[in-house]
């Protein structure tokens, strides 16, 4: 069972931000899935899931913010977890990472180092809208960057956790497609 | 949370508002700018001169902005429009009908982000056909105001979006590729009554006006019905 948990301050958002992941996860038809809001989630809904999918937000939003320590159980936690924008955000910050300000938005190309079990080229132009960038911390490895420096995708150093700051259910849905293959 | 629905008067910009006051948003104003060229690749809607009657059918008001269509000008025609909603009616937002197009909906995410404001777009990557089922599902009235792709020819201009209509649009779908909500840009739609509207619009004379392999379906006439 894939978990999809929502970081949407504003339920209407969902539409956005959680409903194409849950489209693309039932078009997986081995694939069950089950949706938490953040703030709900408690550490043996993630034990029950196979993989945690951790969805971005608005461009506004910054109620996740003051939630993060909501995730603090990634500390010990050994299944696949995939996090998208503010998801990536997320996973870094558990592990250290550090937050700058920077407001990106729209199509950007980027320079895929590694890419690992995710990505199927070297390079990709993606679909972007953030307010802050990771600074990630010595825990992961950078597998992609932006033509600007900006981190996109990310993968801690010992498990099996994924972070991207573009939003491939926008563009590059094969990406997700790939992570629930793991 | 007080919304601005960037309006067209089509199915999806109707749709959208319509999901934003379900999850229990209010609409203090629609905006629409009307675009001069022809070729503009954010505004351009047959009829869209008649949002200004569908204001009146769902009583709320609204904000018309002309502007002369030149590529990157009409974004800043689109951020005055949105910076005199912020200021006379308060809102806090937008709520968009943009489904697939990344052209739009980051340029309306980036005035959104000068402006403050929040920014909704619950048809984003919608399944098309589940869409046009949902609207018939709770009752949208809409027509044909513009076909521009073959096969879609002048027979479908102004022709209402019925269960047989949808039907015929996800049969040609897997026959053509087309998009069967015109998403592609293929169908342009108006919308005459939807849950929200407290009075519906009846067309009284239209013209269908098919060249070549597009047309528009041009409405001359209307006025509002009781329900």
């Amino acid at each position: 069972m894939i978990l999809i948990i929502s970081t949407c301050e504003e339920k209407l958002s969902e539409l956005e931000f959680v409903k194409p992941i849950e489209d693309i996860v039932e078009k997986d038809v081995e694939k069950d899935f089950t949706t938490k809001h953040y703030s709900q989630l408690t550490k043996s809904d993630a034990i029950k899931a196979d993989k945690l999918i951790i969805c971005g937000n608005a461009l506004k939003d910054t109620q996740y913010l003051g939630g993060i320590e909501k995730f603090s159980f990634l500390k010990d936690f050994e299944k696949p977890v995939l996090g998208i924008c503010a998801g990536m955000q997320i996973i870094a910050k558990i592990y250290g990472s550090e937050f700058v300000e920077k407001t990106e938005i729209g199509i950007e190309y980027i320079n895929i180092s590694d890419k690992d079990v995710l990505f199927d080229n070297e390079r990709a132009s993606v679909y972007q809208f953030h307010k802050r960038v990771v600074k990630p911390s010595s825990d992961f490895k950078i597998l992609a960057k932006s033509d600007t420096g900006t981190v996109h995708a990310i993968k801690h150093k010992t498990k099996t956790f994924y972070g991207v700051l573009f939003h491939p259910e926008s563009r590059h849905k094969e990406i997700i497609e790939n992570f629930l293959k793991i | 949370m007080k919304l601005a629905a960037l309006f067209s008067g089509g199915k999806d910009s109707t749709y959208a508002m319509y999901k934003a006051q379900q999850y229990g948003h209010k609409i203090s104003v629609l905006i629409s700018v009307v675009s001069q060229n022809p070729e503009s690749y954010m505004f351009h809607t047959p009829n869209i001169h008649l949002t200004e009657l569908q204001a009146q059918a769902i009583e709320i008001p609204l904000l018309t902005w002309i502007s002369k269509g030149e590529k990157e000008r009409e974004l800043q025609d689109l951020k005055a429009a949105m910076y005199t909603a912020k200021e006379q009616y308060g809102i806090e937002g937008v709520v968009t009908g943009a489904v697939e197009s990344i052209y739009q909906a980051s340029r309306v995410q980036r005035i959104c982000h000068e402006l403050d404001l929040w920014c909704f777009n619950p048809l984003w990557l919608k399944d098309q056909k589940k869409l046009l089922q949902e609207l018939l599902e709770n009752k949208f009235e809409v027509i044909i105001g513009g076909v521009f792709a073959p096969p879609l020819d002048g027979e479908w201009l102004g022709r209402k979006l019925d269960t047989e209509a949808v039907k015929e649009l996800i049969r040609l779908e897997e026959e053509f590729h087309i998009n069967p909500a015109g998403e592609g840009g293929e169908i342009e739609t108006f919308v005459t009554d939807a849950p929200f509207f407290r009075k519906k619009i009846e067309i009284k004379k239209a013209t269908k006006n098919f060249k070549g392999k597009s047309g528009t379906y041009d409405i001359e006439g209307a006025g509002l019905v009781e329900k």
